[in-house]
């Protein structure tokens, strides 16, 4: 049998490596990759219909059961109707809240088009510093510098998602340009903002559209693909569970239902 | 390397036996985790079965390991991404080294990692002037205090509070509290430091996609992604084994990992990582090397009987039900992989005679591969692993470890096959004993060869009258 791939490389030490490998496994040639990683389903547009095109009914249920798991792991939902309530509870939150290192009140949030809006530079007070992460399309070092510096300053970040998987209350976060992924783990408080549509019953709907769906195969999973449940945690003292080892000490997702 | 203490297996557990601080905290760690991870199993949509299809998922890839490390690493090249393939740890460390001078690296932060303690990366490091920050709570206490890890996933588990506030007053220079969430937010604000500081992160794999060309990483703390996001080259390392050839294979098994590990749902953090940050992104490595090591894992895979031992996803399910582990805890096993997983892999690793002790001192009780999330056959290789100690093996290079126990056997073996002679053998046994010291009716020291049973426990004396001769003394009754 022939293999498809890495055929030009010419690289010896993994020619060793992996001829030592197909000794030990007995063998020699492989199956071809569609056997290895799997054929389209038969019933595939039927599956992603079922999947994207959910009634209201269906998703409020999915917004249940991801408030439920989320308070297991300490994190906050909050379902709020349009998106400028979110902006408004956004707005409230940040008042209510106090920066964990420093004084200054800093917040940064993704350049995308929910969180522009939520309209946080006209509602926010002016002790508040609002930084976004819109860029040029090839940022040089000292425009990466910056951003990280602003990232570094900021007490209170805030993201959208691609997908929330509400068996186990967990964002799934593809790093996209404009939007990098320290934004939702250097600050201390992790704020997300999704719509309804957005929760997905569980990781087997999400490997299979992320895997099946046209619109995803485009995309890929990306450099760097995250998932979040809730805020970070550590047991490694005596198991005893503490919020906030390095990541975000906080963390609240508003969906917006409307 | 890591340095190996297997040969003292036997004193070391003998010491951790009588430290009641380390009794005090296996037991609670195996009465938590242990029960709770096998709810968790039970209350899984799928119930126990998920466990099998898991073992066939890694079974099918360990079986197609050579095309699917070739599909990821082509993968990941397309994206810029470097790989490296690592046949021993010396050749990994080198790499290593040699990638950290490239880039000036002065410090490094590391994510939790069992592959880079088996390959003593630290200590390479250390020695040329690089500074290594353990970032994981666990490992940056033990770290601090100049140890090794006890536990796969909590590495810091036989220390008290007590001791990790007197550890934190003397190094880090707080105020003295034994208060667990006082002491996090004081790593947490020193680490932060060296995140923002460090040139390079290092971090293991959990389980790489061969299908998306993906390493993946697992957390709860969040220092993992910030190792491998903060600075700007990221190294990881994974054992050749590491890697699944399917993106929905993910699905059970990061389900059945974090039930394994913790008995959570879904770990805090899991980041598919494919390759440097490109061009158009604001964040993100600029420079993305994969390491996959070989280190003695071929030859396993050579080896039928010991190759289901690659299915191993590393989640210390098994340390947190085995009787040996709870009692002896993770130091005791010499290597950086402890408990019933420690006890296979170990002696495969770094050779049967040297750590011989580990695999005889499991009790092949079944509670390991019952609390297995892949569903692993460990006590069929502990056996497998004591029937080469007991007749050697050439092609692993064991000789036998005691060649007075084979030939005792077969005297033990044809004693049994002849009643006559078996009678007259117990007989002979039940006068003899009245010779030893009794104490409770029961015999405290045996001569000879036979003392290793009275060691650590008495013994039963044999019955005055055989339980074959009373039964006959009954039948005979009329």
């Amino acid at each position: 049998m022939t293999r498809p791939i890495n055929q030009e490389i010419k690289d010896t030490r993994q020619h060793e490596f992996i001829m030592t490998i197909q000794k030990a496994l007995g063998k020699s040639s492989s199956p071809d990759l569609a056997e290895l990683f799997g054929t389209a389903p038969e019933n595939l547009d039927n599956r992603l219909n079922a999947y994207i095109n959910k009634g209201k009914p269906d998703r409020m249920d999915l917004l249940d059961l991801f408030i439920e798991q989320a308070k297991l792991l300490n994190l906050t939902v909050r379902p709020v109707e349009s998106v400028s309530q979110a902006g408004y509870a956004i707005q409230e939150f940040i008042q209510q809240t106090k920066p964990e290192w420093g004084t200054q009140k800093s917040v940064i949030a993704w350049h995308h088009p929910l969180i522009e809006q939520l309209n946080l530079k006209e509602t926010l007070d002016h002790d508040v510093t609002l930084f976004t992460t819109r860029s040029s399309p090839t940022p040089d070092s000292k425009e990466r510098q910056e951003i990280r510096t602003h990232l570094i300053e900021s007490y209170i970040g805030i993201t959208s998602a691609d997908f929330c998987v509400a068996q186990s209350a967990t964002l799934v976060l593809r790093t996209r340009p404009h939007q990098p992924r320290a934004v939702s783990l250097v600050p201390s408080i992790h704020v997300a903002v999704i719509t309804l549509d957005q929760i997905i019953e569980n990781l087997t709907e999400l490997y299979f559209r992320l895997k099946w769906d046209p619109e995803e195969q485009k995309l890929g999973l990306t450099n760097c693909m995250t998932f979040i449940s809730g805020p970070s945690k550590t047991g490694d003292i005596e198991l005893v569970m503490v919020h906030g080892a390095h990541g975000p000490r906080q963390m609240i997702v508003y969906v917006i239902t409307g | 390397m890591s340095e190996i203490k297997t040969e003292f297996y036997k004193q070391n557990a003998a010491k951790a036996i009588k430290d009641p601080v380390l009794q005090h905290a296996l037991f609670d760690v195996q009465n938590r985790l242990g029960p709770a991870t096998a709810l968790a199993y039970k209350n899984l949509p799928e119930g126990m079965a998920l466990r099998q299809k898991a073992h066939e998922i890694r079974q099918f890839a360990i079986n197609h390991l050579d095309i699917l490390l070739e599909t990821l690493v082509q993968k990941i090249r397309d994206r810029g991404g470097k790989v490296y393939f690592a046949k021993d740890a010396a050749d990994a460390t080198a790499y290593c080294l040699k990638i950290a001078k490239e880039n000036q690296v002065k410090m490094v932060v590391k994510g939790k990692s069992m592959v880079t303690e088996e390959i003593g990366l630290n200590k390479i490091l250390e020695s040329n002037q690089i500074e290594v920050n353990e970032t994981d709570l666990g490992e940056y206490i033990i770290q601090l205090a100049g140890e090794t890890p006890s536990h796969i996933i909590a590495p810091a588990i036989h220390k008290t509070r007590k001791e990790v506030a007197q550890l934190f007053t003397q190094k880090l220079g707080i105020p003295y509290c034994e208060d667990p969430p006082v002491l996090t937010q004081a790593a947490r604000k020193a680490l932060r430091k060296k995140f923002l500081a460090a040139d390079m992160g290092l971090s293991g794999c959990n389980l790489a996609c061969a299908e998306t060309g993906h390493i993946t990483t697992v957390s709860n703390e969040g220092n993992i992604r910030m190792s491998t996001t903060m600075p700007k080259v990221h190294m990881a390392f994974m054992g050749m084994e590491r890697v699944v050839a399917r993106l929905e294979d993910h699905d059970a098994l990061f389900r059945l990992l974090s039930r394994g590990a913790a008995a959570q749902n879904m770990a805090g953090y899991v980041s598919y990582i494919g390759g440097p940050r490109t061009e158009d992104q604001l964040d993100g490595p600029d420079q993305f090397h994969l390491v996959i090591l070989d280190n003695g894992r071929s030859r396993i895979l050579a080896d039928p009987k010991f190759r289901e031992i690659l299915l191993c996803i590393r989640c210390a399910a098994c340390l947190n039900v085995c009787p040996a582990y709870g009692k002896i805890g993770g130091h005791a096993y010499g290597y950086p992989y402890s408990g019933p997983i420690g006890a296979v892999i170990t002696p495969l690793f770094v050779g049967i005679n040297r750590a011989k002790d580990l695999c005889c001192g499991e009790p092949l009780c079944g509670a390991c591969k019952n609390a297995c999330p892949v569903d692993i056959d460990l006590p069929r290789m502990l056996l497998a692993l004591r029937a080469k100690l007991a007749d050697g093996d050439p092609k692993w290079g064991v000789t036998r470890a005691n060649s007075m126990e084979k030939i005792a056997f077969q005297i033990w073996s044809l004693v049994i096959q002849n009643r006559k002679v078996y009678d007259l053998a117990l007989k002979t046994g039940s006068l003899i004993q009245n010779l030893l010291p009794k104490k409770n009716g029961m015999i405290t020291t045996m001569p000879f060869v036979f003392k290793g049973w009275t060691q650590s426990r008495d013994i039963k004396p044999l019955a005055r009258v055989s339980f074959l001769t009373q039964w006959k003394n009954r039948e005979n009754k009329p």
